[in-house]
């Protein structure tokens, strides 16, 4: 009998094993089958707006960004107007790199014809890209100017836990008006990502995300693959109809709820939020009604969400940007999914390797032309110029490549060969 | 054909034009944007006990089971090409038990209707603008005759033809400042003398209104809620053609800038010129009669968890008809308690009194009425893709279409 297992073990073992040596020669083969060039000495970065490191201490914004609609810029009701939690090193201990974000409501254009109400990092949607080296040392300045109550989560860094941003687990919301200082080391390297925890379901998609790319000294992968450019993309899905609802009643709500607070009868039960699982329980024996029984539904009595724009960095297609790339280059993707649906990234007219995922190298490169990016995972690729023309990168699930369910259109952009004098350029079409 | 079928039969026909006509009309329509579509309704049955006294006759006692007012709506609405908002409604109501019509519906809402930012358009059969503001009784007819100006061209007990007529009102909006400007022609029901609607009569009124008014999801974010004046002109079948003329003024105030304990007060002033002195013996004559009236409420509203819980109102009104020397009041303390959300216990008790030729007109100088009931109103939404004008995104953030 242990013989019997040993040996079906042992062509379990030995077929994947040889399986598994086959598919990484068959990506070495490919690979090296390609041209190689010597790394450049620079890469680009293409991302939304890069953001710079502050260089004067202005932890309350005392200058804001400007703001098209209403903003708060206090705390009310004697609330601190800073927030800096422990957890991290002080200021004169280490060497911080300080970013300021703020958040308003602003209207933002997903394509060309469409506005929307969103949560907007420094005014724009998604929010400002954070590119540090390995064990930076990372001081973010977060001032919330809107009415509702947010904060940020650091996805995929491994932070000290007052600094990870989850409300009522890690740290209090931050209020209207209010500044919070995250404070952190930037590790571990790879392509992360930042988000808002609050009401994640409605204020994530509303736009409260953005790249946190931590690059490494020397890295592995772009040794091997010398891209001399590196994209990010960020993933969305919206259904504007919920979050315009939503965003509605939860600024209504919150009207209420400052009032309340101003004359101090903002209670547990008011706010949905008790000390203690026992507390909760005493409340329900009171009269207590929690919201997600039938006193109220999300979205202004929607049952459900119905995504009808789906977005890369922001932008629906035709209003996305290209992806540039020339003969004989490499270039580095690197795809953050910030929505609530699975994307299957699918470039046309080339095999790529699959570099990373969850931020982290992979032990050895992955060969193929699509690549799944589920809610909250990042996905690098890198892609070698050795086909010049025009070809789309696009989510599979073309129930994405629409806009409001005419297809083309959505998640949808082109690489472009900009050394190409081709015999057919792209047009803009916007209905098929 | 009797009265009922006959008041009926307008609306119905207009309905069935409406259906025949969309036929003919349906190679226009694509399938290709469905109009965001929105019920509403309310269904409010109360048992009615009162007691009337009257100057030489005999006490009348009374006992009905009341469905008066309950309603159903349905709104349509469509982005239109330069991104404003076109659509319809319609709707009917449950008469009051004393209406010409009173086992049938009537059609009080069958309109179409444009808007956007700054302005909004109706055009058809809907709520006559004839008021300012909004008592909290149970019914929106519970004191119509202190509460609206009234029709001088009507001798029916129909209250629906005091309310609801045709009209075209354009109102025109500062939304920022929450000010509107209004502007209607109107179409109000005609009757002979008997009651029975005339077969046929034109546009025979109009008027203007200007107001600020908060709107209901910025309700807290001051004291005064809602201001405003108007003026209201009747073309009335006296001494072969007369003017008349009305105004009106009121507003709402919060109390205290309490969501969970909210007090609330409402006014309104109605000064009404009237045409002609034909005394106070019919319906007509008393809406054509001189009149001041003055109305006044507090309402307190309970809310905990950010739910409206209970509330409870007292509205005093008070009616002098000033050529005549005569005048009526009235005081309806009102209780609703929400057993759920649009579902409500209510309760109210209204006292009448009314003086000398008043008295002989309407045959009781006391009226006692006690209601109490159950209420069940909703609103549901399908295919919600325009929002609404005076949303908070909208008001606060900069107006997105």
């Amino acid at each position: 009998m242990g013989d019997g297992v040993e040996r079906r073990t042992f062509l379990k073992t030995g077929l994947a094993v040889a399986a598994g040596t086959a598919a990484a020669e068959l990506a070495t083969r490919a690979e090296a089958a390609l041209p190689r060039t010597a790394p450049a000495a620079r890469v680009a970065s293409i991302a939304p707006r890069p953001l710079s490191p502050a260089t004067t201490p202005d932890p309350g914004h005392q200058q804001p960004l400007p703001a098209g609609g209403r903003t708060v810029e206090r705390p009310m009701h004697g609330l601190p107007e800073v927030v800096e939690p422990t957890g991290a090193p002080a200021d004169d201990e280490v060497a911080y790199l300080t970013y300021d974000i703020d958040l308003q409501i602003a209207r933002h254009t997903p394509v060309t014809g469409v506005e929307a109400h969103m949560l907007a990092f420094n005014g724009a949607v998604p929010g400002p890209t954070i590119r540090v080296m390995e064990n930076d040392w990372v001081k973010v300045r977060f001032k919330n100017r809107t009415e509702l109550m947010h904060t940020i989560h650091w996805h995929g860094l491994d932070v000290p836990y007052t600094m990870d941003g989850v409300p009522w687990v890690t740290q209090d919301p931050v209020r209207p008006g209010q500044t919070f200082v995250y404070r952190f080391q930037a590790r571990p390297a790879g392509t992360r990502f930042y988000h808002c925890h609050f009401g994640t379901l409605l204020h994530m998609q509303s736009g409260m995300h953005g790249a946190f790319i931590v690059e490494k000294p020397d890295d592995p992968i772009r040794r091997r693959f010398p891209y001399t450019r590196d994209y990010t993309l960020i993933l969305e899905s919206w259904d504007l109809n919920f979050m315009r609802s939503e965003l509605n009643a939860m600024l209504r709500r919150m009207k209420e709820r400052m009032l309340l607070m101003k004359i101090g009868k903002l209670d547990a039960e008011t706010q949905g939020v008790f000390k203690t699982h026992e507390q909760f329980e005493r409340a329900l024996e009171s009269g207590y009604i929690p919201p997600y029984t039938t006193q109220r539904v999300a979205g202004e009595g929607r049952a459900g969400l119905d995504f009808n724009f789906f977005g890369i960095n922001g932008k629906c297609y035709p209003d996305t940007e290209p992806l540039l790339i020339r003969r004989d280059e490499w270039i580095r993707i690197r795809l953050i999914n910030a929505g609530q649906l699975e994307h299957y990234m699918h470039l046309h007219g080339h095999q790529f390797y699959i570099v990373a995922e969850d931020g982290n190298d992979l032990p050895e490169p992955v060969w193929q032309n699509t690549v799944r990016v589920s809610p909250g995972k990042t996905a690098d690729i890198v892609v070698y110029g050795d086909n010049p023309g025009y070809w789309t990168f696009h989510d599979h699930d073309t129930r994405r490549v629409t806009n409001n369910g005419i297809y083309p259109g959505g998640m949808l952009t082109v690489l472009a060969y900009e050394d190409l004098d081709g015999p057919y350029v792209p047009r803009v079409a916007l209905d098929e | 054909m009797n009265d009922a079928t006959g008041r009926a039969l307008p609306g119905l026909v207009l309905l069935g034009a409406l259906f025949a006509s969309a036929a003919a009309w349906a190679a226009d329509v694509g399938a290709d944007v469905a109009p965001r579509i929105t019920v509403g309704g309310r269904l409010i049955s109360t048992l009615d006990l009162g007691r009337a006294y009257g100057q030489g006759r005999d006490d009348e006692d009374t006992a009905d089971v009341d469905v008066a007012d309950s309603s159903l709506l349905v709104r349509f609405d469509k982005r239109l090409f330069d991104q404003s908002v076109g659509g319809a409604v319609l709707g009917l109501e449950f008469p009051d038990p004393d209406a010409d019509f009173a086992d049938t519906v009537y059609y009080h809402h069958v309109f179409a209707f444009l808007w956007d930012r700054n302005y909004r358009i109706e055009l058809g059969r809907t709520k006559l603008r004839n008021y300012l503001v909004e008592f909290p009784t149970l019914r929106d007819d519970d004191l119509l005759w202190f509460t609206e100006t009234t029709n001088g061209l009507s001798n029916s007990n129909t209250e629906e033809y005091q309310q609801f007529g045709n009209h075209l009102a354009v109102d025109l909006f500062a939304p920022r400042q929450y000010l509107a400007g209004t502007f209607y022609l109107a179409q109000r029901t005609e009757t002979e003398d008997d009651g029975s609607v005339k077969d046929g009569f034109d546009v025979n009124g109009g008027g203007v209104q200007f107001q600020r008014t908060v709107p209901a999801a910025l309700k807290f974010s001051g004291r005064v809620r809602q201001a405003g004046v108007g003026w209201d002109v009747q073309r009335v079948d006296v001494d072969g053609g007369a003017w008349k003329n009305a105004f009106v003024a009121g507003g709402v105030v919060n109390l205290t800038l309490d969501p969970a304990d909210h007090w609330e007060a409402m006014a309104q002033a109605i000064y009404d010129l009237g045409a002609g002195d034909e005394g106070l013996g019919t319906v007509r004559t008393r809406a054509l009669a001189r009149s001041v009236s003055v109305v006044g409420a507090v309402n307190f509203r309970k809310s905990t968890f950010q739910l409206l819980r209970w509330k409870a109102g007292l509205t005093g009104a008070y009616k002098r008809y000033t050529q005549e020397g005569d005048g009526e009041w009235s005081v309806v303390p009102t209780f609703q308690y929400r057993l759920g959300d649009g579902v409500a216990a209510v309760a109210q008790y209204r006292y009448t009194g009314r003086s000398a030729d008043l008295v002989r007109a309407v045959g009781f100088d006391r009226e006692h009425r006690v209601q109490v009931g159950l209420t069940f109103d909703f609103e549901a939404g399908f295919n919600d893709y325009i929002g609404e004008r005076q949303s908070i995104l909208n008001l606060e953030h900069g107006f997105v279409r």
